[in-house]
């Protein structure tokens, strides 16, 4: 509580606030967008390339086709929870698909897929 | 969404399980091939294993990729002689009591690796090629050779190339022999690893396209391709850049740990049986030893 009190921010007019915490967020999503696509290609985490290629990323040079094409992802899974589901377990609706099960077999922490799933949707 | 998941689990369903890519009714090694086969060629419509054995390198993906696995060059061309060199100076040797290699097999080993894996009645086991020289050395009273060792693998080259063009003939002629056959199957279908692969996944299901990551700074046409199940075995042992020659076993060993499994042992029943099994998957076609792309 007494922190609280301190912090500099109570004497700033609310608009610099907003503005601030704004920033501040922005700044956050976009530092896990850029986790997320390091963890993306990192063989020894998402290896996502070896199978998918991503057309919306120019750097990200796969000819893979094990996988989809992610593309459009945002608007195609409009809801994050169905997406996660496909990365955390795709086996549960498609039993016999060679995609790792990123959450059920701990290949990545549930931040780590948060973050994995940010990076996605922005393509 | 919903729509494109569905269709991609009725496919799932239809053509993809690992565990049914073979008849579940007991059926012969050979039925259970060509069942395989079939499957492959569903996969891979157009091509055939006239084409599959030619290795990665020579297969164009039914999309028009070309695909391509170590190229033939000089330098590989260089290694290969080098390596089945040595490897004769190896089979060559004389043993203390004035035997070698030669006395252990039928028509002096020429011919003989195309049979390989056998199953041994006696000890009801597998035994490799590399098992059976073990076998010989012990026999002669001289110390085995370390498997997965450089000289091995040089030794194991050369007795390979003794039947070069030679076409395999594995056999599982009876009960206990398919028992082994049955199990080398069972892990090749199982999931393994914390990324949950079988290795049918691969080299089945999604054979001959494109997996893995491009080396940094490489072209994305360095990216390796899944080998087609059926005619892997003729080119083993394989001959890796810089001169490496990895067995049978050590390239099992290898795609374990790119399943994130902890790998059996060289040697182990279980890659023994494995062997066994995907080198009864080539049978027919010619050997060529090294495999490299030609
Ligand atoms: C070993 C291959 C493989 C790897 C590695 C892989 N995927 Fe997949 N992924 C697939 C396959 C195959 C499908 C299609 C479903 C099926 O047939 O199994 C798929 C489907 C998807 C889908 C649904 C696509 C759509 O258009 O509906 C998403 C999203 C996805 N993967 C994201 C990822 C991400 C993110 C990673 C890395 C963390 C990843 N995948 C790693 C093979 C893979
Ligand atoms: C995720 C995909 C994948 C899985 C799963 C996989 N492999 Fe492989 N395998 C490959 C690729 C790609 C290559 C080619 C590049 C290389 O040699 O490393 C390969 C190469 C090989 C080779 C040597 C090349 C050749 O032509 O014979 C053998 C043998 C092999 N795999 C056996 C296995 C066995 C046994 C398993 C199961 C334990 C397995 N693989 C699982 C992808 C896979």
């Amino acid at each position: 509580m007494a922190l609280v009190a301190k912090t500099p921010c109570r004497s700033l007019p609310p608009s610099t606030l907003l503005l601030l915490v704004t920033l501040l967020w922005m700044s956050a999503a976009q530092a896990s967008v850029a986790e997320g696509r390091r963890l993306f290609l990192d063989p020894k985490k998402g290896n996502c390339a070896a199978c998918h290629q991503v057309p919306g990323d120019s750097e990200i040079k796969s000819r893979s086709k094990i996988g989809p094409p992610l593309v459009e992802i945002g608007k195609r899974f409009p809801e994050r929870n169905v997406l996660r589901a496909t990365l955390w377990d795709l086996g549960t609706t498609v039993p016999d698909t060679i995609m790792p099960p990123y959450g059920r077999h701990r290949l990545l922490t549930e931040s780590e897929i948060d973050a994995v799933l940010s990076y996605i949707e922005s393509l | 969404m919903f729509r494109y998941l569905a269709g991609v689990c009725l496919a799932a369903f239809a053509f993809s399980s690992p565990s049914t890519l073979f008849a579940q009714s007991a059926t012969t090694a050979e039925q259970e091939r060509l069942s395989l086969i079939k499957a492959l060629q569903k996969r891979l419509p157009g091509t055939g294993p006239g084409d599959w054995q030619l290795g990665p390198a020579a297969f164009a993906g039914s999309d028009g990729d070309i695909v391509q696995s170590i190229p033939f060059n000089d330098e590989n061309a260089t290694n290969s002689a080098d390596i089945l060199a040595i490897g004769k100076k190896l089979w060559d040797r004389k043993f203390k009591n004035g035997k070698s290699f030669s006395h252990c097999f039928a028509n002096s080993g020429k011919q003989a690796a195309a049979t390989y894996p056998q199953f041994d009645a006696r000890t009801k086991v597998v035994v490799t090629l590399e098992i059976a020289l073990n076998r010989c050395l012990a026999l002669h009273g001289e110390s085995e050779i370390e498997l997965g060792s450089e000289a091995m693998s040089r030794l194991l080259a050369y007795a390979r190339s003794l039947s070069e063009g030679q076409r395999m003939a594995i056999k599982v002629s009876s009960a206990a022999a398919k028992e082994k056959f049955d199990a080398g199957q069972a892990l090749f279908t199982r999931r393994i690893g914390q990324n949950n692969f079988a290795c049918a996944s691969c080299h089945v299901l999604h054979a001959g396209k494109p997996f893995g990551q491009a080396e940094p700074g490489t072209r994305e046409r360095s990216q390796p391709v899944n080998p087609i199940a059926v005619g892997q075995a003729v080119s083993w042992p394989r001959l890796e850049p810089k001169g490496l020659v990895l067995s049978p076993q050590a390239l099992f060993q290898r795609c374990m740990q790119r399943s994130g499994a902890e790998p059996f042992i060289l040697g182990s029943e279980e890659l023994n049986n494995l062997e066994y099994f995907y080198s009864f998957l080539s049978n027919g076609m010619p050997i060529r030893t090294l495999g490299t792309a030609r």
